[in-house]
């Protein structure tokens, strides 16, 4: 029997298929404009490609239209991404008790207890501070690719500060920086910095308890994950995986945890 | 991050070293700007500024003394009374053994002198989960207040809250606080503006007296509070001196006295260094006078900051709007009404003391039956007095009252043909909307709105 | 058939009984807090209509007078003032509740000067001198309510509706333990008959909830959770939490628990003295009582304990300070002594917000295992 977990975010989406608990093969696309094409279109090739029918596999859902999925009889159940989250970081290392995951329009911390049960968690939502979304304007501002953007705080020697919550106004003041001619490097540091000072006090409302990991789209921007290091004292452990599949092999295990006895 | 020091325990170190200041030539000052980072560096800029004649650095050494009293009456066994802004503080004046911390001076205070400005006390509140849309002027003062339980901050032994009935928002941040390090707390009530209120807001104001004189463990002295209130007397009559020198166009008074005027009331009203603090200004203002001194060519604007003004960046906005001829009369915050009291009797003194709370800026317009047009009436008669031209309101984003009722406010203001700016962004954090926002803001209404009427009215 | 009636009475904001009240000859006044002693309208034939949002998420209007930092909650009910929706109110009492509400209020005041608006002045504190003045407060309403409307509001005639109101008071509290420990019905519908309660005759909801009580449910669900916080009328949103699995058995908020449970009854003495004590230490329950933290904290642990809740929800509106504030002490304190909490921070009957209100309660409902 095979387990199959979809995540779909609000940039991109993911599916795992898990056999004898291990994972069999992985798949990352950009969305489709609907939450359901997308999750079917990142699984159906997935599925393809490992060569199985779908009927063989039972699929848990999470992320953007996950109940919707269960409703068009494509996924069993849906799970909630923070569960997800908490539970495929812990199923990777049992060591791990907060994962901070930062995809492009939310930005969560879990925290789980010593058997991967889910403890607390908080969520910024709302505003674009804090996520993604905010890397990808000042990127754009400063005519880098994310990947450039996130190697930048090595290049650097004195990065800027950016000082705005809002993504609008940090905007302005890069422009302001790139004007005055400050260094690239320097002002690429700043936004880097700036977006794990966001990460930081959201963690503090729930607290960071070792071990520590990255998770979602973020994770790849090696700049902010070092300032976040350097920030919360701690030094994430790597989960040996693509840190954007996390979610959707969470939803893998619960759906092998549920239906793995049948 | 986490183990820097509280608000008060790092400006009293910083504020010890700008006493020393005035030994300096100015080119050592200059450097000093250079090496002390950005965020101060603007500060000291615009306290020291030629304009002000030594002014900036009186008041500095006030607040000073304001902080170091607090500091210091910790180690001496007094109690440190945390006050809001809209509480008289000559009432802890009158006492031997107690002295008051200011919430929003000293969020002021942290917001303009220390690099990273109130930020960090602001996050440690928004990590206990404190609301970002919660008024930052508390949040800022009270957030390194909670420090305290980390030993990282001076800790207040009580609390007074001052603002039911006129700010929720002060007065529910004032009772986290109290609850979080379990501290007591005493309030008083305004529940409006007629004679019944009074009455109520009267006995409430004489309870609290009575469980400060037993928490403190000294009945406040007559003599002691008589003497307090003659040096308030004579803190009034400056007050009106400056008051009338800024009817003068252009302005004879700088822009910052304002901010000094009420940073003196909130904390050392009643003593020997408010007075000396007030005839600074005056003299300062009337030497100005004689040699008709403006930083601009012309006085474009005469305006009226209706509400507060923006402690976020002192130079690029205070100076800098009195470069470009933009006179910051006077604003909410400084719109206190002082009065004269004859004191005979402690009695006297403690009725003074609540006619001065009922008036207070906030408390006597937010706490009104009608806060809109409270607010109007009280604003535009200053505004008339000066002979403002244009109105502008800082738009606080988390003062809700005001917030609330600006639409009366600027209708009411139209009516009366005086132009009003709403601009958005948050007094003491630089984090909502940049100063060069701002900037642009101001210079567009000035320019377009401002100086196009007074050509349509000269005509 | 009386919960359905309820629901429908819930669901519009002119109701029938409101229509025949008026065709009587009677008056209707709008109020925002549970502060209005009813009883002193009811003896006079005035019927207090609690004002609410009604689910309307358009504020266009109400937004050029309030501003988008005010509550979502103010600036529906201001819209519905503006757009006529209200218009068969004969007048408002108005209350500082808080802020936003000061500031709707003159708003309304600004915009349409209502012919009669009464200002019923309540304090913030408890004390003896509180309370005098309240009493005060309470007999200079009655004589607006008198000089206004031409009636008499006899002493007597308050006592007798006092009397009704415990009558209701203490069925309330029966209809709430049919909720606790077997729930026999929804958050939904709780909250609907709260509704219904504040924009009814005090005669004609009695026998309404009598009956109502009869129709017991077989209820589903994962999880039993406590809603506490900021005024919550939102029945849509409820509905949409309890379809998730979360089954609210208790509300601690001025549209549920908040309005009845610790409602003190007649004893027989001065009526005035009796009403401002009796409103006035109930407000204990509202966040904008200060010093009262305590009591408050206390009245949800006391209700989580009887009902057995799973967990608690604390939420509020943005830009709610006293309940924002007030939360973020409850959830630290709630969760040392053990009881889970989500804080939920959210806008008055947005559709756009209930993705992410969705995501929440469910990882709320995974925590607590259910």
């Amino acid at each position: 029997m095979l387990f199959g977990g979809t995540d779909v975010g609000s940039l991109t989406a993911q599916a795992v298929l898990l056999e004898d608990s291990k994972i069999v093969g992985y798949r990352n696309i950009r969305v489709l404009p609907n939450p359901v094409e997308s999750a079917k279109k990142v699984m159906g090739e997935l599925l393809e490609e490992i060569g199985v029918n779908q009927d063989e596999v039972v699929i848990f859902s999470t992320g953007y239209g996950r109940e919707k999925l269960v409703e068009a009889g494509f996924a069993r159940e849906h799970v909630s991404e923070i569960s997800c989250h908490g539970r495929g970081a812990f199923w990777l290392n049992s060591a791990i008790r907060t994962i901070i995951d930062i995809g492009g329009q939310d930005a969560k911390v879990v925290r789980i207890d010593e058997n991967g049960n889910l403890t607390n968690f908080v969520m910024n939502d709302k505003c674009a501070a804090g996520t993604g979304r905010f890397l990808e304007i000042q990127a754009k501002a400063l005519g880098l690719t994310l990947d450039e953007l996130g190697d930048m705080t090595f290049r650097a020697s004195n990065p800027v500060a950016i000082t705005a919550r809002c993504s609008i106004y940090a905007e302005t003041e890069v422009l302001h920086y790139m004007q005055r001619r400050f260094a690239k490097e320097d002002i690429a540091a700043g936004v880097n910095r700036s977006m794990a000072e966001r990460i930081y006090y959201l963690a503090r409302r729930v607290g960071v308890e070792r071990e520590v990991t990255l998770t979602g789209g973020v994770a790849k921007n090696r700049g902010v994950k070092q300032e976040l290091e350097k920030i919360l004292g701690v030094k994430f452990v790597d989960l040996g995986v693509d840190p954007q599949i996390v979610g959707a092999l969470g939803a893998a295990i619960f759906a092998m945890e549920k239906y793995g006895g049948e | 991050m986490t183990s820097l020091p509280g608000l008060v325990k790092r400006s009293y170190d910083l504020i010890k070293t700008i006493e020393r200041l005035e030994n300096y030539t100015p080119m050592e000052v200059e450097g000093l700007y250079r090496i002390v980072g950005k965020d101060l560096g603007q500060s000291a800029k615009a306290l020291l500024d030629e304009r002000h004649d030594g002014a900036g650095l009186h008041f500095m050494r006030v607040i000073a003394r304001h902080i170091a009293e607090a500091v210091e009456a910790k180690e001496d066994g007094k109690k440190v009374i945390l006050i809001p802004f809209n509480f008289p503080p000559e009432l802890i004046h009158a006492f031997e053994n107690a002295v008051p911390l200011t919430t929003e001076v000293i969020s002021t205070i942290g917001v303009t002198t220390l690099e990273g400005q109130g930020e960090p006390y602001w996050d440690y509140a928004m990590s206990l989960g404190i609301p970002d849309y919660v008024c930052s002027a508390n949040t800022i003062e009270l957030g390194s207040a909670l420090m305290s339980v980390e030993t990282l901050e001076l800790a207040p032994d009580i609390i007074i809250s001052g603002a039911p009935g006129s700010c929720d928002a002060n007065s529910k941040i004032h009772e986290f606080v109290a609850e979080y390090l379990d501290i007591p707390e005493l309030t008083i009530d305004k529940t409006g503006s007629g004679k019944r209120d009074y009455e109520l807001y009267r006995k409430l104001f004489l309870n609290m007296v009575k469980e400060l004189e037993e928490f403190v463990g000294e009945d406040i002295d007559e003599d002691k509070i008589i003497e307090v209130m003659e040096r308030a007397n004579e803190c009034t009559e400056l007050y009106w001196e400056l008051h009338e020198l800024k009817k003068h166009s252009p302005c004879p008074v700088p822009n910052m006295f304002t901010l000094f005027t009420y940073g003196t009331r909130f904390t050392m009203w009643g003593r020997d260094e408010a007075i000396s603090m007030f005839e600074k200004l005056v003299d300062v203002a009337e030497k100005r006078l004689k040699r008709g001194e403006y930083p601009a060519e012309k006085e474009i604007a005469r305006s009226l900051w209706v509400y507060t003004g923006y402690y976020i960046d002192l130079y690029d906005l205070w100076i800098w709007m009195e470069n470009n001829g933009i006179t910051y009369l006077t604003d909410g915050l400084n719109s206190f009404f002082p009065a004269q009291f004859e004191i005979e009797t402690k009695e006297d003194a403690l009725e003074a003391i609540i006619s001065s709370a009922w008036n207070y800026p906030m408390t006597r317009q937010m706490g009104a039956d009608n806060m809109g047009i409270r607010w109007f009436e009280d604003l535009t008669h200053v505004g008339k007095e000066l002979n403002a031209n244009c109105a502008i309101y800082c738009g606080h984003h988390s003062c809700k009252q005001t917030q609330s009722v600006f639409r009366i406010f600027r209708d009411e203001a139209n009516k009366i043909g005086i132009p009003v700016l709403r601009l958005d962004g948050d007094a003491w954090n630089r984090r909502i909307t940049p100063v060069s926002v701002l900037q642009e803001m101001i210079l567009d209404f000035v320019q377009n709105v401002v100086t196009k009427r007074r050509r349509r009215r000269r005509r | 058939m009386s919960l359905s009636k309820i629901h429908e009475i819930a669901s519009t904001l002119e109701n029938e009984y409101v229509r025949k009240w008026k065709s009587e000859g009677n008056a209707v006044i709008g109020h925002a807090c549970i502060a209005m002693p009813k009883e002193v309208a009811e003896a006079g034939r005035i019927l207090p209509f609690r004002l609410r949002g009604a689910e309307n998420a358009d504020t266009s209007t109400a937004d050029s007078y309030l501003s988008r930092y005010n509550c979502s909650l103010c600036r529906s009910c201001l819209e519905l003032v503006l757009n006529g929706s209200y218009d068969f109110l004969d007048g408002l009492v108005r209350i500082r509740g808080c802020d936003h509400w000061m500031g709707t209020f003159d708003e309304i005041q600004h915009a349409k000067n209502p012919e009669f608006m009464h200002y019923l002045k309540v304090p913030h504190l408890v004390n003896e001198d509180t309370l005098d003045f309240f009493s005060n407060e309470i007999k200079r309403l009655k004589e607006a309510f008198e000089n206004r409307f031409g009636v008499e509001i006899t002493e007597d005639e308050i006592v007798r509706y006092a009397k009704v109101q415990d009558k209701i008071n203490k069925k309330m509290r029966e209809f709430y333990r049919l909720r606790f420990k077997k729930s026999r019905f929804y958050g939904s519908d709780a909250i609907a008959i709260m509704v219904a309660r504040e924009s009814l005759p005090s005669e004609a909801f009695l026998p309404l909830l009598e009956s109502a009580m009869a129709e017991k449910k077989k209820v589903e669900y994962r999880a039993k959770v406590l809603l506490a916080g900021s005024p919550l009328d939102e029945i849509e949103l409820i509905r949409k939490i309890e379809e998730m699995g979360a089954l609210i058995v208790a509300e601690t908020t001025c549209f549920g628990g908040g309005s009845f449970w610790n409602m003190a009854e007649y004893d027989g003495s001065e009526i005035y003295e009796f009403l401002a004590s009796k409103y006035l230490n109930n407000l204990k329950i509202c966040a904008r009582m200060f010093g009262e933290y305590a009591y408050r904290k206390n009245f949800i642990k006391t209700i989580a304990e009887e009902a057995e809740v799973d967990g608690v929800i604390l939420q509020h509106n943005k830009f709610c300070d006293l309940f924002g504030i007030e939360n973020a002490k409850l959830r630290i304190d709630l969760e040392r002594e053990g009881l889970p909490t989500l804080v939920l921070e959210k806008e008055y009957a947005s559709t756009a917000d209930i993705g992410r209100i969705k995501t929440r309660v469910q990882a709320f409902l995974e925590r607590l295992k259910r």
